[in-house]
């Protein structure tokens, strides 16, 4: 029974950061049609950030994050404005190919500022110790912040489903031209979507180091969530919450019952059975050809 | 036009690049700078990988992060081979046969769905290679942490004497691969796979059959990426799980992309210019800024530099540097009608 807890919640706890994740590549994906490959280094950017800041100086640590999550959303913007736009009309795979670049640019970049660091992340104001539920010993810290990406996760796709803004965002994607002439400002709804997407990929990898380590590892989380995405359909919002939490549950129980070696190979096992057999995913739409 | 102009158009253009690999290897053989022919045989490996990615993603559309996954397949079957008894050249068409098994495998996603799928595809079949790669190297006889040692090839050589047999080695190879190359993308399959790449629909249209030909490219692709994985281990002689990364996958695709999609000179340009840039680039810092901190991070500014001119390329000229020269030949060509009219005006 513990253990039936403990790989619940320890998968709840990796599930809330890969909805995360999953979302904003959904997000943007819907925006510009790109599938990024630069999601995991949008996670570090601001991670590296406030690890570096709490590992020299210190202060509060309020400044530090809000610095990480403006450079990694002004860098999705840029991304967009500089790169993403001017792809339209080309091979439709190139989008796709810009987000190699920037990852082997952010890689080399990472490598030149900071080494191999191996950072941690400790947030003030968390609760420590352990909780005891059904004979399982959790940790506090972990539950809470297991608690923060799932509502955040929840209020984020709740805001594009039911807000004005949130069916903008969803209009503009699906139809560019059609939702311009009713008015909305397509261009500003993608920029904002590669922001929002990069700055939930920043929150994400902060509380990624929180409850574990920042390295550049960190990449593979982003990775991992390719599959929830697939799972959950590549198109949909909803889809990527659901798709993340499920995925992030099955990798608590493969760890603690197979052992952690198996987590890459059932993991991406599955996605390429669910792209064989399952292609559009739970809540995706059958027709999504594009890359 | 002249006669002597005919003649050299009359030559197949692939033969040039040929004679100009022939008398770069030639140079460096003459040099005998372990350290330059050991660059140039990374490069001419490189080639074979970069010309192979571009079959695929060039000329028939299919973007795959496999190439690692695919030369680790290669590598691990040439060490299983060799350990089985099977003699050296043996062992790399083992390698290639299951490359090819493998990338038919993983590609059978793009089959239903495009562009993405296959890349989606060949990051899992990444995982699960580097799985079952990981599994071997720590279970298999004669592995360990470091990976396994393999005979060098030419080791009785000495250490240049090796290279230098190498270098002709591969030169050859290249060779055969280029030749091959050309004729696979200038002739029916090239042009089934461009109409796939293009308009799949259309192609359905025109009897030509999508699926087939789709796993052709598979096939033939993972099987030369793993042909080099396995070549590549013979002259490092050794093969560690840790070498196949998912950088060295993009590393694949820059070199694609910059020297220029679905130009099998492209790949060639690109492989030589992304495999130097981590020797180049140090070079050229302390060249212009003087002595830094540069050496250890030549790497990682390497990275910087290819991929922001994927990210350029893409942006300003999507077909590369060869599309570059190819725009160049034609400003010259326009520049020279135009001064030869004006002349005749001029008379």
């Amino acid at each position: 029974m513990d253990r039936l807890v403990v790989s619940l919640f320890g998968g709840g706890n990796l599930g809330g950061t890969y909805a995360l994740v999953a979302l904003g590549i959904v997000l943007a994906f819907r925006a510009t049609g790109t599938f990024n490959f630069a999601h995991g280094q949008f996670m570090l950017l601001p991670a590296f950030v406030v690890g570096a800041w709490q590992a020299g100086s210190g202060g509060p640590l309020w400044i530090p994050v809000v610095e990480g999550l403006i450079m990694v959303s002004a860098l999705g913007v840029v991304f967009y404005l500089l790169v993403l736009q001017r792809t339209v009309g080309l091979l439709h795979f190139m989008g796709v190919i810009a987000t190699f670049g920037l990852a082997a640019v952010l890689d080399g970049a990472f490598l030149i500022q900071y080494g191999s660091p191996q950072y941690s992340i400790d947030v003030p104001g968390l609760p420590k110790g352990v909780v005891t539920l059904l004979g399982a010993h959790l940790s506090a810290q972990e539950l809470t912040l297991t608690a923060f990406t799932l509502v955040l996760a929840g209020l984020v796709a709740g805001a594009l489903r039911f807000t004005p803004v949130g069916i903008k965002i969803r209009a503009a994607g699906q139809d560019a031209i059609l939702a311009s002439q009713g008015g909305i400002n397509v261009r500003l709804v993608y920029v904002g979507s590669w922001a929002l997407a990069a700055a939930l990929a920043g929150v994400a990898g902060i509380v990624y180091g929180t409850s574990n380590l920042v390295n550049h590892s960190m990449v593979d989380v982003a990775l991992a969530a390719f599959p929830a995405i697939l799972i959950g359909g590549l198109d949909s919002i909803e889809g990527a919450v659901v798709g993340g939490l499920l995925v992030g549950i099955a990798q608590g129980f493969i760890a603690t019952y197979l052992g952690p070696q198996y987590l890459d190979v059932l993991t991406y096992g599955l996605l390429l059975v669910v792209m064989l057999v399952f292609p559009q995913g739970i809540l995706g739409t059958r027709t999504v050809t594009r890359v | 036009m002249s006669r002597a102009r005919l003649l050299v158009r009359r030559v197949p253009s692939v033969t040039w690049g040929i004679a100009l690999l022939a008398v770069m290897t030639a140079y460096y053989v003459a040099e005998a700078s372990s350290f330059h022919l050991f660059v140039l045989n990374t490069c001419l490996l490189a080639v074979i990988g970069a010309v192979a990615l571009n079959l695929l993603m060039g000329t028939a559309g299919l973007v795959s992060i496999g190439n690692s996954a695919f030369m680790a397949v290669g590598a691990f079957t040439a060490v299983w081979a060799i350990k089985s008894g099977l003699p050296f050249p043996l062992d790399l068409v083992a390698a290639a046969l299951t490359a090819a098994v493998a990338g038919v495998i993983i590609g059978l996603p793009a089959l239903r769905l495009r562009g993405l799928h296959l890349a989606l595809a060949t990051l899992a079949g990444f995982f699960i290679v580097i799985y079952f790669a990981t599994l071997y190297q720590s279970k298999g006889k004669g592995g360990g942490s470091g990976g396994f040692y393999i005979p060098v090839l030419y080791q009785q050589q000495g250490f240049i004497g090796g290279q230098q047999y190498w270098a002709w080695t591969l030169l050859v190879m290249v060779s055969l691969l280029l030749i091959g190359a050309t004729q696979l993308a200038g002739r029916r399959s090239g042009r089934a796979w461009r109409m796939i790449r293009d308009h799949e629909i259309v192609a359905h249209t025109l009897a030509i059959p999508v699926t087939r030909y789709k796993m052709l490219a598979f096939a033939i692709s993972s099987a030369l990426i793993g042909f080099q994985g396995a070549l590549a281990a013979h002259l490092s002689g050794s093969v560690g799980v840790d070498s196949f990364t998912l950088g060295l996958a993009i590393a694949y695709i820059a070199m694609v992309l910059i020297g220029g999609l679905d130009s099998v000179l492209g790949a060639v340009i690109g492989a030589f210019l992304v495999t130097a840039l981590p020797t180049l680039v140090p070079i050229f810092i302390t060249a212009v800024v003087g002595q830094l901190k540069t050496a250890s991070q030549g790497p990682a500014f390497a990275e910087i530099i290819y991929g922001l001119l994927v990210i350029v390329f893409i942006t300003s000229s999507p077909q590369g540097i060869v599309g570059l020269l190819r725009n160049l030949r034609h400003g010259a060509t326009a520049w020279a009608s135009r001064r030869g009219r004006s002349q005749a005006e001029a008379a």
